[in-house]
């Protein structure tokens, strides 16, 4: 009892910290790129880049540092990782997973490809009574958006050097 | 996907099992690191224990498994390349090498998996170290004992930072060279970087290591460069700057000493004057203490007269000064005895020193107070150095209390007892020297004069009149005043009379401080009832509190036109109009005496000089 309690409240924790990070990432960029009424607002793609990789970033860095305290607290000794290591629901998407690969990415405006949806259902799982079952849930969701963040920042730092910078970052 | 974790389960067990088994723990071979410095890929190192129970070295294989989109690969693969990266490694080239996928590697002697480790590649990067570090100089500090150098480094050549496929993040830290401990400053993104204060007589050793953004692991450390700045100019200062105190201590003691003693020998009024600046004190305009003191009476009185604005300043707002006091203040006149004496002299110069005014710088107040009333009458002045300040409130203070009792005192027609409310009353009662020429009067009606008792006795009986009569002055020369208690009785009748006509006494407190006599009138008109004439009117029927020696004089002559007939019958006043003392043994207070002033009189609204006061009297 006393252990489910205290990963209740370590989920709670998170959750809070989660949010609050979110909500600090809103200062991050809390200007907008379009001042509200703006009509034909134009924007720059330096300034769209710029913009996207600063949230890129943080998100990436704030993943990583919620699944740091995350394993730091709860994972400890639990061998959460050899468990998690294929458990995202991402993992089927097919993204660049090099760098060569990666700088294949063209940017094609208009193009909307097949969405490919990965449906994510680890919900039930993070509610789950069990606290084993539970705190592997958290430390699965957090190490899947720790590297899916990462993978995103990377993506997105490769092509404004390539388009803006002309690979000269 | 289950099976492949079951697989591992299975290998990390078996594994364990291995280990726990036959071979010494110590001897085991494992993964020491695996690392990644450019995120393109990787490797991984293991220690090459020592078998003790194995006789022959067994090969120690590697085996890699991960897992790709496309497929599932269960079987694990051996090690590329066991050479590229040195004894007891494998490395992994590009080829092989996929970011954001998992990874399992497991090391295998003679066909026992010994360790195992899982990871993914970003998960593992470690940069290389930077390179080509050097220094500039930025400035040397004014005193030339520190400097501000900028260190400048490129990245590790294999980390792509131009293509922005890897973002690094660097760390310097420096020391002396005789120094163990290294400074560090906070990672910087950039290449380069200014460090602040360094000393010109030491060496210093800069190094700098790099690790990814976001990450936690540091790469190695660049090779450490050697900052050997310029050596100090030869006229440098000492270390220590001394401030010099000596001279300037010497020189402000200087300074101060020259200052003070021009101010001394200088200008010395004007210091004094800085420093101790004069009281402002009331002085009456024009008049000369010395023709006081000769007790040219008249003369003093026709410059008062001649200050008709003097008058009815007081009347207004401004003041705290609603009167001029005429006190004496100079010692010698105390030497020369108490102002009883002086009343009760034969000297009628010195009498006059009631009026006399002392062109001194002293403010006096008016001896108003019922407290100063109260007090030891033997006692010195009481009133001196009362600020000038509090006689105007207590004044109005008191005045109010007579606007807020007329209503009483109209009401009180019938006040046989109070008789004296007609006439002035003196208020000498304060100290034996009645310097001041207070003369209050009483209220034209009687009413008013019951408007001063009560002001006296403003809700208790048991209050001393404000206004006091005096009745005797002794030898010894204290004042006696009778406290009008024949008044309370009447004022306790008074009470049960409230018809007075509310005009009356809304004009009163219109005039919140003093009373016009043309109020007076309205009053005295609306209440014919009341038996005004059987009293004694005072000369001074008004209003007016005080009685300047200037409406004396102007209402000189009228005393035939007095409004009210002083009735012939008068009990004993309560207060009563200062007549000049005559005789050593008292006070004549002749009430009687006082004619009924004329309306300019009244009018006047104002002081009743003493010449009034002469020609009113008899």
């Amino acid at each position: 009892m006393d252990n489910k309690g205290s990963s209740q409240k370590g989920s709670l924790l998170l959750l809070l910290l989660l949010v609050s990070n979110l909500l600090l990432c809103k200062s991050v960029a809390s200007l907008p790129i379009c001042p509200s009424g703006a009509v034909n607002c134009q924007v720059s793609l330096r300034d769209l880049f710029d913009r996207a990789v600063i949230l890129s970033h943080y998100i990436h860095n704030l993943s990583s540092e919620m699944f740091n305290e995350f394993d730091k607290r709860y994972a400890q000794g639990r061998g959460f990782i050899t468990k998690a290591i294929n458990s995202c629901h991402t993992s089927s998407l097919s993204t660049p997973e090099d760098k060569e690969q990666a700088q294949q990415v063209h940017v094609h405006p208009g193009v909307k490809e097949n969405e490919v949806y990965s449906v994510w259902s680890g919900l039930p799982s993070l509610q789950m009574a069990d606290e084993d079952t539970r705190l592997f849930a958290f430390y699965n969701l957090l190490h899947c958006l720790r590297r899916d963040s990462h993978k995103i920042d990377s993506y997105l730092k490769l092509l404004k050097c390539r388009i803006i910078y002309d690979s000269n970052c | 996907m289950d099976l492949w974790q079951l697989l591992l389960t299975l290998a990390v067990a078996g594994s364990s099992d291995a280990f726990s088994g036959s071979q010494d723990s110590s001897g085991k071979p494992k993964f020491t690191k695996c690392r990644s410095p450019e995120l393109e890929t990787f490797s991984c190192h293991w220690t090459d224990g020592v078998h003790h129970g194995l006789q022959s070295p067994g090969s120690i294989q590697l085996f890699y498994i991960r897992r790709s989109t496309q497929e599932w690969t269960q079987e694990w693969k051996e090690c590329p390349d066991y050479v590229s990266a040195g004894e007891n490694s494998c490395y992994f080239n590009s080829s092989y090498t996929s970011i954001w996928i998992p990874y399992c590697i497991k090391l295998t002697s003679n066909g026992d998996t010994v360790d195992q480790k899982c990871f993914s590649v970003e998960e593992i990067v470690q940069p290389d170290p930077p390179i080509g570090l050097n220094w500039t100089l930025l400035n040397i500090s004014l005193t030339g004992i520190h400097a501000d150098i900028q260190v400048r480094w490129e990245p590790p050549p294999n980390a792509d930072v131009q293509k922005g496929w890897i973002v690094l993040e660097y760390e310097l830290q420096y020391k002396e060279v005789n120094e163990t401990q290294w400074k560090m400053m906070d990672p910087v993104l950039s290449t380069s970087v200014p460090v602040y204060s360094l000393r010109l007589d030491k060496e210093y050793e800069v190094r700098v290591r790099s690790r990814q953004r976001n990450s936690e692991k540091y790469g190695e450390f660049s090779e450490v460069l050697f900052v050997t700045l310029p050596q100090m100019r030869p006229f440098a200062c000492e270390e220590d700057f001394r401030f010099p105190w000596f001279l300037f201590i010497i020189f402000g003691i200087f300074g101060l000493t020259v200052t003070l003693f021009l101010f001394i020998f200088s200008k010395q009024q004007r210091i004094k004057m800085l420093i101790l600046p004069p009281v402002p004190v009331p002085k009456i305009k024009g008049i000369d203490p010395d023709l006081l003191k000769e007790g040219k009476l008249e003369e003093v009185n026709t410059i008062l007269a001649i200050h008709d604005n003097y008058k009815h300043e007081f009347y207004n707002d401004d003041s705290w000064v609603e009167f001029i006091e005429l006190d004496i203040d100079d010692p010698d006149e105390k030497t020369e005895g108490s102002d009883t004496d002086r009343l009760l002299s034969n000297d009628h110069e010195k009498s006059l020193n009631i009026l006399g005014a002392k062109d001194d710088d002293s403010g006096r107040t008016s001896c108003y107070e019922p407290d100063i009333l109260e007090t030891d009458f033997n006692a010195n002045d009481m009133c001196d150095g009362t600020s000038e300040v509090a006689q105007p409130q207590r004044l109005k203070g008191e005045a109010d209390r007579l606007c807020l009792d007329q209503k009483n005192l109209d009401n009180s027609p019938s006040n046989d007892a109070t008789p004296a409310s007609q006439q002035p009353s003196v208020i000498l009662g304060e100290e034996n020297k009645p310097r001041s020429l207070l003369i209050a009067k009483t209220e034209s009606t009687h009413q008013a004069g019951h408007t001063q008792q009560q002001l006296s006795n403003p809700n208790s009986l048991a209050n001393i009149d404000f206004y006091a009569q005096v009745s005797d002055i002794t030898p010894a020369g204290s004042v006696v005043l009778s406290p009008g208690q024949k008044n309370k009785a009447g004022i306790s009748q008074c009470d049960m009379h409230p018809e007075v006509v509310s005009p009356c006494q809304a004009n009163f407190i219109m005039d919140n401080a003093y009373f016009c006599e043309a109020d007076a009138k309205k009053c005295i008109a609306l209440a014919p009832h009341v038996e005004v004439e059987s009293h004694v009117e005072p000369s001074f029927n008004q209003e007016d509190i005080y009685i300047t020696t200037e409406s004396l004089t102007t209402t000189a002559g009228r005393s035939g036109t007095a409004e009210r007939v002083p009735s012939s019958e008068l009990p004993v006043p309560d207060y009563t109009s200062i007549h000049i003392v005559q005789s050593p043994q008292g006070l004549v207070l002749n009430a009687t005496a006082l004619p009924l002033p004329d309306k300019e009189f009244l009018s006047s609204c104002g002081y009743v000089s003493t010449d009034q006061l002469n020609k009113i009297m008899p």
